[in-house]
């Protein structure tokens, strides 16, 4: 059966089939399986066949399986777009240091999208194909232009009452201006919270300032206890972004979210684009990949032993790549899949109604490169921005069976490709394999936790699942009845 | 002769034989290193092919032993993967179709490519 491969750290060979199942093999093995010499009543062999690398039976229920298999994992191509970000403002009352949106001081107000545009924009969210529409407002900062969060809300469900969508909605909020009638109208209309949070006082404060120069930590966590007394609990959910002075502090960071019980983290490596390029930060935003990888290394383990101590804390991005590895399904990651979610999965509308694939594309045309541009919801129809050429060009350029350096790649059913990320770091879309960061930062993690499934470790392999199936470790060890 | 590596100032030089690697193995080997050489694909006698790679000077790691043992696993790696996919290739291609259009007789298909279903 077909299958690709790779010589890895452990000095072992990494082998991979079409549809993820993956293997470790000393080298005597590998070269004993590519020769034909495997006897099939051997151990090995049986592992493999397992793993449908080897038949000694039936070929034809073999690739019928493995066709079933590979449709399941690429199941994201049947719903195209279901992530709507629609920047209702530029404005924002912070000025992070790596903030790549833009933002606009706050009484500029020619920054907000017109009640107008957020209706042309849902009119166009609406006929997406998707049954799952996620509204993701962002900024600037949402709530400077809430009146049009409002409209966008209620024209959504207005039209939804033909369509019969599942819809939810998001806003990427700071938190600083939250108040007790705006959290209601979010509990009202079921609006969840995503925010901000890079670690402790010293840490968040470092780079996320406000506009008049002081660090935002105090009001965030003031508003993040008022907005959970309204919201609940779970109704706000925070990301983090590292930058160089938050590696040597990915543990207390972990802590932190733990402390705060929030049901997981994202360590996110900082994008080097917008202010993120200033030259009075740029060392704190432009770091090698290596330091990131080995610092996140270090906290996944970590928090794998919190896990095991008792509290329970998801790493996001592993998670996302352990569903990728241990299960058949697919899992909707717009940042890394094949061909890119940039457009196909996740979708952004500027201020203005201009529409690109994704937040990094916006940027480049807010730089003055509109390389991207799919068109605007004022002007153009959905067909016009959904199959423009842009579009199909990315998507074409984005398949990683067909990119150098990916094709042959056995990390490929778990990986995907960045061709807007590549254009930007390094100038055109198909990318530079060798030398991209983009490319070392996810092998290195992907083979990490491909190292650590294969150690078994049961603790380990408990606290996978219990992210995996969003359950909690008892649950996995049949100690306690199922929640969910 | 299969591979005949030449040392030079800052780099090598192999000479590999066209009965042995193919031209894809060559440039997906010679690609691979691109991050720490400066490479070059030439033809060289009848029959052979003559890649030279000189280390960059920002190469962090520019031990070039090191760098020529990774080319020359490299090739082998990118050879042995041409040769698989001729192998495997067209059933690799089968599961891709049969998952996105199922085919009526997939037995048949299968016994045309395998020899048996």
């Amino acid at each position: 059966m077909p299958f690709r491969f790779s010589p890895v750290a452990s000095n072992r060979m990494l082998v991979v089939n079409e549809v993820g199942e993956f293997i470790f093999l000393d080298r005597q093995t590998f070269e004993r399986l590519v020769s034909y010499d495997l006897a099939p009543n051997t151990g090995i062999f049986l592992d493999l066949k397992g793993k449908h690398f080897v038949t000694d039976t039936a070929v034809t229920p073999v690739i019928d399986l493995l066709a079933t298999k590979y449709r399941t994992k690429r199941e994201f191509l049947k719903s195209f777009t279901g992530l709507h970000m629609v920047v209702v403002t530029l404005r924002c009352n912070q000025r992070c240091n790596y903030c790549h949106a833009s933002s606009q001081p706050t009484d500029q107000q020619r920054w907000d999208m017109t009640p107008e545009t957020a209706v042309n924009v849902v009119h166009k969210i609406m006929e997406s194909p998707s049954e799952v529409i996620k509204i993701e407002f962002q900024g600037g900062e949402p709530l400077l232009n809430f009146e049009v969060v409002k409209t966008v809300v209620r024209e959504a469900k207005r039209l939804n009452r033909k369509k019969n969508k599942h819809l939810d909605f998001v806003i990427c909020t700071n938190l600083t201006l939250v108040d007790a009638p705006t959290l209601e109208y979010c509990k009202k209309e079921g609006i969840t919270l995503s925010t901000s949070l890079d670690g402790p006082k010293e840490i968040h404060d470092r780079h996320r300032l406000m506009r008049t120069g002081e660090g935002s930590y105090d009001r965030f966590m003031q508003n993040l206890h008022f907005s959970r007394s309204i919201l609940g609990h779970d109704g706000v959910n925070p990301l983090m972004t590292a930058s160089q002075e938050s590696l040597s502090h990915f543990n207390e960071i972990v802590d932190q979210y733990a402390a705060l019980g929030f049901q997981g983290i994202f360590l996110r490596h900082v994008n080097p684009y917008g202010y993120a390029q200033n030259d009075a930060t740029i060392q704190s935003f432009v770091y090698p990949m290596e330091d990131f990888v080995e610092a996140y290394k270090k906290a996944l383990l970590y928090i794998i032993e919190l896990n095991l101590a008792g509290t329970p804390l998801v790493e996001g991005y592993a998670c996302i790549l352990l569903s990728r590895i241990l299960t058949p399904f697919c899992t909707g990651f717009v940042d890394l899949q094949s061909p890119t979610g940039a457009g196909i999965n996740g979708v952004i509308y500027d201020f203005n109604g201009e529409v690109y694939p994704c937040d990094e594309a916006r940027m480049l045309a807010k730089m003055g490169d509109r390389r991207f541009y799919l068109g605007n919801v004022n002007r153009d129809s959905y067909l016009d921005i959904f199959t423009s050429p842009v579009l199909q060009e990315l998507i074409e350029v984005s398949c990683v069976e067909t990119l150098p350096g990916c094709h042959s790649c056995p990390l490929q059913p778990y990986c995907g490709a960045d061709p807007v990320r590549n254009y930007a770091i390094q100038g055109d879309l198909v990318g530079h394999r060798p030398t991209s960061d983009f490319c070392m930062k996810h092998k290195a993690i992907i083979e990490f936790l491909l190292e650590l499934i294969d150690q078994d470790d049961p603790g380990v392999m408990d606290v996978f699942w219990s992210w995996i199936t969003n359950r909690t470790l008892a649950e996995v060890r049949g100690e306690a009845p199922c929640s969910n | 002769m299969d591979a005949k590596v030449k040392r030079k100032p800052g780099g090598f030089e192999v000479i590999l034989s066209k009965a042995l690697y193919e031209k894809e193995a060559v440039f997906a080997a010679t690609y691979a290193l691109s991050g720490l050489c400066r490479n070059r694909v030439e033809p060289a006698q009848a029959g052979y092919v003559k890649v030279t790679l000189e280390l960059l000077d920002s190469c962090p790691d520019a031990d070039r032993a090191r760098v020529e043992n990774k080319f020359m696993n490299e090739l082998i790696d990118q050879q042995l993967r041409l040769d698989l996919e001729k192998r495997y290739g067209a059933i690799r291609r089968l599961i891709v179709q049969q998952a996105f259009a199922p085919l009526d007789n997939l037995k048949a298909a299968v016994k045309k490519i395998v020899g048996r279903d």
